[in-house]
């Protein structure tokens, strides 16, 4: 397995959620939570999906996962073995099934996403029961290795969510999501609602699991200090669509879209006097059922032009291996989180 | 710190049953409610030992009797095991009424465990033992006789394990009805659920009363007392699904949506695991709750139709109908014991609404 | 200048039946007019608690059983006094004086602090007639004033929406708003920030600082996240288990923290410096039990600072001088070290 190989392969996704209104439901308009998303996520790889409230990140997330279908656009899924590709946006349930157990998630509500009437044994073991892994001393025995493995301990197994900790429990969502040995782990926004002293006990644990067993990381999350600390590559959304599309080392020193620029000038710093200029934008995120013609961005843009609200800027390469969709990508001179020192 | 540590370790290790209880134990209320339902429950399951007569057997000699005292200090003031004084009947002809009086010579004591009228102990063996009585011709009556000379403690005690039962027996099938089309509606969503909710609202825009009285008038008046008994829970049953049917429907909408109900899908669990493992448990303390409060609605309801006649008929004992003998404002103002089945309904009623508000707010742990 | 707010030694606990939780266990600042204080911890560390106690507003089982809250006031001749907040009774007329009208707060979730089912206008013109004898229409002139200072567009037709009606951004706006229509002395933050986009946080920091200009108040500004606190105040106060751990002017806290906690706060953040995917550094163990009394320093059993010495556990609980308004949890010896 090449560490080039590409697991992911996300083209021109598109989900729009229609809105019914009226006596007989009507359908008045569409929101359009994605609207053309692309990129490529590599095995071993932790890609950053980046984005405030409204982008579609987490739509993009759930779609992998298959819970909803998307409305247009392909998800390759590259799954081990030498089998060949599957469209996970076309494929039915029942072939779907054989898939599960390689691509997982992480939720981010660390107080819902365990059933609170299951012990932690049984949380555990349901992924192995459902996919007829493991039954007897031997699920007995997995279960106690991904114990482990997270860093709690075998007697924590017989207790309820409810004994413990958020860093825990975010623990025990990690041990289900890797009972099955899967490929690629979709985080959405796993660490938002710890502590600052347990996010960094969960940030450690999660690259300790990725060198140890080569897993990919769809990391999505609205952290840029995060996001930077932990992918190679970084995605960055707005409004449903791909503004920015680079490795994180590139991207940081030298963003080439106006939004990037403003986002990583946002980011509060505990040395404010080292961050250059707060570029602070006006108004609210674009509305996702009316986005505004053209750049979505435009009406925030520092940068806008009379072409940006008529012409939409198509993703396209500004460096090797650095897209951004913006009319100006060759022309504008950003700063980037170095220069600025941006430090959260 | 051991006694402490020990604590938090039962704390952590307790199930979600668990922890409910010993919310459910802070409630005084409802623990009252609690203790007063096992009684009552004990007291319908064991009813032909408590009572010292049989539900039927006449006393013609106590036509409308009083409640009898119970005597410990005789007339010398001295100290017996509690006893009862006969009692003879006058008619005093002037006023038209019937007076009782005590004849202070002839002392029965109570005694315990005594030989009575004989019984089927659910239908199981024929018996004869009672937990108390006295000797004839004296007799016990607490809450007095009613026109026939019946009991009224005794068909008090027949009569709620009626009431009780016809409850428990309407809840369940409300509970199976509701259960599964609320489930069917709540899980499934679409044209499924608009029709069951359509449906929900029509019966529930009819009037019960006169619902009942219609339905009540179109069973044959032939029918033996058991089918009429069932019929009657039946129409009970059918107008209280929808409550519960609507509860599981909501709980369901907002559980499908629910985090961990996600993770079990993306692990691969299918539509059967996830209704049972996951949706079920989780709001089953609410059915539990829904229910409780149910039960009473139930019994009043089974009280009002025998009352007003058309619900269960004698030789059926319901607190309804022994209630029915009550109807008149004479009857009332000369013999008011007649009406002590109210209070047993009061009893039952609030303690059954005690026992569900208790639980209600036990059920929530995460409710902070 | 004399400090509008001076907390001297608050203690409050919350009285469950699992037994007694130190939630705030000897916490003195001062809040200066103009000025920002930040309260930066983490969960379990008491700092919202001492903001509702201020206000007065600690939940029950909780109780403030020791302390002042000195406010430094007007008794409405003109003449300056001196009321301690905790011997009100908080639901005492005096009490609701105080709140909204000298002491007012925004909280995280601006949904919960409005009343769905008025409009915003409503609710601004309540809290400024609440405290203050102004006719209908020059209430709603008012509103709209303040509507258009924090920053809201079009404020005469916003004023009659509804709060589902605006994003979050606004609503938080409004909420700040409404709280100072009445034009308070402080203004209680707790986590106003925390549950907005980093481009609208931005933007609401920058109304704050703007807004601290033009009216003058003081900000207890409350937050787990340093970077905006960082950004936002002038004075920091790093709170651990109910107890202040460091209190530093802002630049000196971040730039040289004396305290172990607020050293592994710092490094458990990936900054600047830190190498990439690196693994971050963290803090062992856990918090202490949350009915346990500690005589001195509650972080003592995590810290791994100086090798060996219990001093700092052992003596009870103080805070040393170490610079200019610089104050650490740690007893004097082993600062020299």
């Amino acid at each position: 397995m090449s560490e080039t190989e590409v697991l992911l392969e996300i083209k021109d996704l598109k989900k729009h959620f229609p809105i019914h209104k009226g006596v007989f439901r009507k359908v008045t308009g569409h929101v359009k939570a994605v609207d053309g998303v692309s990129f490529n996520l590599h095995a071993g790889e932790t890609l950053g999906l980046v984005g405030e409230s409204g982008c579609g990140k987490t739509t993009v997330g759930r779609m992998i996962m298959g819970a909803y279908r998307p409305t247009a656009g392909s998800i390759w899924f590259q799954p081990p073995n030498g089998r060949p590709r599957v469209d996970l946006a076309k494929v039915e349930s029942a072939q779907m099934r054989p898939l599960r157990p390689y691509i997982q998630m992480v939720f981010q509500d660390p107080f819902a996403s365990l059933n609170p009437r299951m012990t932690i044994r049984e949380i555990l073991a349901e992924p192995l029961i459902v996919n007829k892994v493991a039954r007897g001393r031997d699920l007995e025995g997995r279960i106690r290795e991904l114990v482990e493995l997270v860093g709690l301990k075998v007697t924590h197994l017989n207790r309820y969510p409810h004994a413990f900790s958020g860093g825990q429990r975010q623990r025990i969502s990690i041990a289900r999501a890797l009972a099955l040995y899967p490929r690629l782990l979709v985080a959405d926004e796993p660490t938002s609602a710890l502590d600052v002293s347990v996010q960094a006990q969960i940030v450690n644990l999660a690259l300790e699991i990725q060198d140890k067993l080569g897993l990919a990381y769809l990391f999505i999350s609205h952290d840029l200090g995060l996001v930077r600390h932990f992918s190679q590559h970084i995605v960055l959304m707005y409004v449903g669509r791909v503004v920015e599309y680079a490795h994180a080392q590139p991207l940081f020193a030298r963003p080439r879209h106006p939004y990037t620029e403003a986002l990583m000038s946002n980011v509060p710093s505990t040395r404010p006097e080292l961050v250059g200029r707060k570029i602070i934008l006006k108004g609210d995120p674009a509305d996702p059922i009316n986005p505004p013609s053209g750049c979505p961005f435009h009406p925030r843009c520092l940068y806008a032009e009379e072409m940006c609200s008529q012409v939409e800027p198509k993703l396209e390469e500004v460096e090797p291996e650095h897209l951004v969709s913006c009319h100006f990508k060759d022309r504008l001179n950003l700063t980037g989180c170095d220069a600025l020192g941006c430090a959260v | 710190m051991n006694a402490d540590q020990a604590k938090l370790q039962k704390y952590l290790n307790a199930s979600t049953r668990q922890l409910i209880w010993w919310r459910f134990q802070k409630h005084a209320l409802a623990m009252i409610g609690l203790v007063a339902i096992s009684g009552l429950y004990f007291s319908a399951i064991f009813c032909e030992i408590l009572a010292p007569y049989s539900k039927d057997y006449r006393h013609l000699e106590a036509i409308y009797g009083p409640p009898t005292r119970v005597h410990i200090f005789d007339d010398k003031g001295t100290i017996r095991r509690p006893f009862v004084y006969g009692r003879t009947l006058e008619c005093d002809v002037e006023d038209q009424s019937m007076c009782y009086l005590e004849q202070r010579d002839l002392i029965y004591p109570i005694r315990l465990f005594v030989r009575g009228d004989s019984y089927w102990f659910w239908g199981l063996f024929e018996t004869d033992l009672h937990l108390f009585g006295v000797d004839k011709p004296g007799g016990v009556f607490i809450f007095g006789t009613d026109r026939m000379g019946r009991d009224l403690f005794s068909r008090c005690l027949y009569g709620s394990r009626i009431s009780l039962s016809v409850g428990m027996v309407g809840v369940f099938m409300s509970l199976v009805l509701g259960l599964v089309l609320g489930g069917i509606s709540g899980y499934t969503g679409g044209w499924p659920d608009g029709l069951i909710q359509r449906i929900i609202e029509v019966i529930r825009c009819f009037p019960s009363i006169p619902l009942w009285m219609g339905l009540s008038a179109a069973m044959p008046p032939h029918w033996p007392a058991l089918k009429v008994y069932f019929a009657i829970t039946i129409m009970l049953s059918l107008i209280g699904w929808t409550d519960l049917a609507r509860m599981v429907r909501g709980k369901l909408f907002a559980l499908r949506e629910e985090e961990f109900v996600l993770a079990a899908r993306f692990a691969g669990a299918g539509h059967a695991r996830i209704i049972f493992r996951h949706l079920l448990p989780a709001f089953t303390s609410h059915i539990i709750v829904t229910v409780t409060l149910a039960i009473p609605g139930m019994i009043l309801g089974e009280t009002a139709l025998s009352f007003l006649g058309i619900g269960l008929r004698p030789p059926i004992t319901s607190l309804g109908v022994l209630l029915k003998e009550a109807q008149n404002v004479t009857t009332i103002a000369l013999y008011p014991w007649l009406l002590i089945p109210v209070c047993f309904v009061i009893a039952i009623v609030l303690s059954f609404n005690f026992v569900g508000d208790g639980l209600r707010d036990a059920v929530d742990p995460y409710a902070r | 200048m004399a400090p509008v707010l001076e907390v001297k030694d608050l203690q409050v606990h919350f009285f469950l039946e699992e037994g007694t939780v130190r939630a705030v266990d000897g916490v003195s600042f001062s809040l200066e007019p103009g000025k920002t204080l930040g309260i930066v911890g983490e969960s379990g560390s008491g700092k919202s608690v001492i903001g509702q106690s201020i206000l007065r507003i600690v939940p029950h089982p909780g109780r403030i059983v020791n302390g002042e809250i000195l406010l430094r006031t007007d008794n409405g001749n003109g003449q300056e006094q001196v009321l301690d907040l905790v011997s009100l009774n908080p639901r005492s007329r005096m009490a609701r004086g105080v709140r909204g009208s000298e002491v007012a707060m925004i909280f995280q979730e601006p949904m919960n602090s409005f009343s769905p089912l008025h409009t915003i206008g409503n609710q601004i013109m309540e809290a400024l007639r609440l405290h203050s004898d102004v006719s209908k229409s020059e209430a709603r002139n008012r509103a709209i004033e303040m509507l258009a200072k924090v920053g809201i567009p079009q404020p005469e037709h916003r004023i009659g929406a509804y709060p589902h009606q605006l994003s979050g951004g606004m609503r938080q706006r409004a909420m700040i708003a409404m709280a100072l229509v009445c034009n308070p002395r402080i203004l209680v933050a707790d986590e106003p920030t925390t549950a907005l986009d980093v481009t609208i946080q931005a933007q609401i920091l920058a109304l704050l600082n703007r807004l601290q200009e033009e009216f003058g108040m003081a900000i207890l500004f409350i937050s787990h996240n340093l970077g905006v606190i960082a950004e936002i105040s002038h004075e920091v106060l790093v709170v651990y288990f109910g107890r202040v751990m460091e209190q530093a002017p802002v630049d000196v806290i971040f730039r040289e923290p004396v305290h172990p906690y607020t050293k592994a706060l710092l490094k458990s953040v990936p900054g600047i410096d830190t190498p990439v995917r690196s693994y971050l550094a963290t803090i062992e163990g856990t918090l202490p039990d949350p009915g346990e009394y500690i005589v001195g320093c509650p972080f003592f059993a995590r810290c791994d600072e100086c090798d060996g010495g219990t001093v700092c556990r052992d003596d009870p609980y103080e805070l040393t001088l170490v610079g200019p308004r610089h104050y650490v949890a740690c007893p004097p010896m082993c600062i020299n070290l």
